[in-house]
């Protein structure tokens, strides 16, 4: 059985603290290795214009990477995760101002993917689940065979579709799912929004900004911080939190 | 482009609320429900709704991000700092301290929709900064020039910020001249990143004459207040307009003026840009 190789990288909003990072991810320990049930692998980013959103972002990762949250149960798993942000939130008195704010309940995309190992081991299929603008690509032969849910630049705006803790705009009406299959030499990058956005900017114009993510993701040089601080410089990428989670097949 | 700099702690950006405390404004304004209601009262609810939403959009689990900075000016037989409470006598004020200084906290009770098909009865509390004053002249000149020193001063410390947002609200009558030049060279003044933005909320005793938010036309205005006012606001940024398009269903052209009788302005504060807004949130 081939290996994999599995890797995340984030940082936090220049001019923010580590604290105060709003994205969230999930990924299995690499020695867990890829079999036929799925590992699943997430990516969140929490809304900036709410309050405890990363909080709900980890329960989204959660949700979709431990507690395997489908389409078809995301109801159900997104009330569960709210309870739990209530529960959270309203453990101490708050000022005016958070409790109003609360009120409104906290806002995150999500982009899940699983991937599974066929029976002859080098390949095999994976599906996605999203809602909003942290996306998935896949690549193969050194071409960009996917992109989800969005594949243009400008689909990115600072007013995405998320989903909410909120029974009254949980978001589900934006839920995306998708599937393919992927063989030996294929990668695949999650990715929020800011990263996502530079990634399909660069694809339209005619770049390979991939050769970019290997040298981040498997050379290490330069390293996820210094890279990302280098794009934020140029203008490349918003300031935001940024998140990555590669994943390749050999060879890639 | 203009109006995109980044709103952070780093990079705050200024908010002047100009408020007409003139005798005019104990007249008052068309409204079924509340026959006696006063423009001095509209203006402090107006007020204090705008505060309350600006603070709430700063609002984070450690606290109030200091975004913005906030003055308010009032005119009226006196011209100054307005605000009341422990933040009285204070020009500038950062957000944080606004949202943990309100002069009080007032509750009702509000029924919402539970989400699940009930209702949800709930206690809202409400900041109260200002409280109504309808007293003196209307010396909008005066006062228009109190706030350009303030947002030249704010403009020598913060060169990059999004341009300051003036926020007017007044009946129109301005009792020491025109106030256009005084406007005009208010949004004259610049950041690297535009011009500042001055939005004019009038409040009129006029109950025959429409609510209009955001025209592009002088055309259809009731009087020559209402057209000073419109010539004199900012044109709404291309952020403000997509906001106003998607998130309030309006349907606002490139030449939208920031003006607004006898309506609501909340969404000049909804649309600034300080990070990912959901589009579903309500």
């Amino acid at each position: 059985m081939q290996d994999f190789y599995i890797d995340s990288f984030h940082t936090q909003k220049a001019g923010n603290t580590a604290s105060e990072y709003e994205d969230a991810f999930w990924m299995p320990v690499p020695t867990a290795g890829l079999r036929e049930e799925g590992m699943r692998i997430a990516v969140a980013d929490g809304a900036t214009d709410a309050m405890y959103s990363g909080l709900w972002a980890r329960l989204l990762v959660k949700a979709y990477g431990k507690h395997r949250m489908t389409g078809e149960t995301a109801q159900d798993h997104l009330s569960r995760a709210a309870q739990v942000w209530d529960r959270a939130v309203g453990r101490r008195p708050l000022p005016w101002y958070a409790e109003e704010k609360a009120r409104s309940g906290a806002y995150a995309a999500l982009i899940g993917l699983e991937l599974s190992r066929g029976a002859d081991g080098d390949s095999g299929s994976w599906s996605a689940l999203a809602c909003g603008d942290s996306c998935f690509f896949h690549l193969r032969h050194d071409a960009l065979l996917e992109s989800f849910p969005l594949t243009r630049s400008d689909e990115f705006s600072s007013m995405p579709f998320l989903l909410g803790s909120h029974p009254r705009s949980r978001g589900l009406e934006g839920m995306r799912s998708g599937g393919g299959t992927w063989q030996e030499g294929d990668c695949f990058y999650l990715m929020s929004d800011a990263l996502a956005s530079w990634f399909l900017t660069r694809c339209e114009a005619g770049d390979v900004p991939w050769q970019a993510l290997r040298d981040v993701t498997i050379a290490k040089q330069p390293t996820f911080e210094e890279w990302i601080f280098s794009l934020r410089r140029e203008r490349a990428v918003k300031n935001d939190d940024c998140t990555l989670i590669g994943i390749s097949f050999e060879h890639c | 482009m203009a109006y995109t700099a980044e709103i952070s702690r780093n990079n705050p950006t200024l908010f002047v609320f100009l408020i007409d405390q003139s005798g005019s404004m104990a007249d008052s304004v068309p409204d079924s429900e509340q026959p006696d209601r006063r423009k001095a009262d509209a203006l402090a609810l107006a007020i204090n709704r705008l505060l309350q939403n600006l603070v709430i959009r700063c609002a984070k689990e450690e606290g109030v991000r200091d975004y913005f900075s906030v003055c308010v000016i009032g005119y009226g037989s006196k011209i100054g700092p307005a605000f009341s409470g422990p933040l009285a006598g204070r020009e500038t004020v950062p957000i944080s301290d606004v949202g943990n200084m309100p002069a009080r906290v007032e509750q009702k009770i509000k029924k919402t929709d539970d989400g699940a098909g009930g209702i949800l009865e709930q206690t809202i509390r409400l900041p109260i900064w200002f409280d109504p004053v309808a007293d003196g002249g209307t010396p909008m000149c005066s006062a228009l020039a109190q706030a350009h020193g303030v947002v030249q001063r704010w403009l020598e410390e913060h060169p990059d910020c999004f341009p300051p947002v003036v926020i007017h609200i007044t009946d129109g009558e301005s009792t020491d001249g025109n106030p256009t030049n005084a406007m005009k060279t208010l949004t004259a003044l610049p950041s690297s990143d535009g011009s500042v933005l001055l939005f004019n909320i009038h409040i009129s005793s006029d109950g025959t004459a429409k609510p209009v938010a955001f025209p592009d036309t002088a055309a259809n205005l009731p009087n020559q207040y209402a057209q000073l006012l419109f010539e004199s606001a900012s044109p709404l940024t291309y952020n403000m307009r997509a906001v106003a398009n998607s998130q309030h269903g309006m349907n606002l052209s490139d030449g939208a003026r920031g003006y607004v009788f006898n309506g609501d302005m909340v969404l000049v504060i909804q649309a600034l840009d300080i990070g990912t807004r959901p589009s579903n949130l309500r």
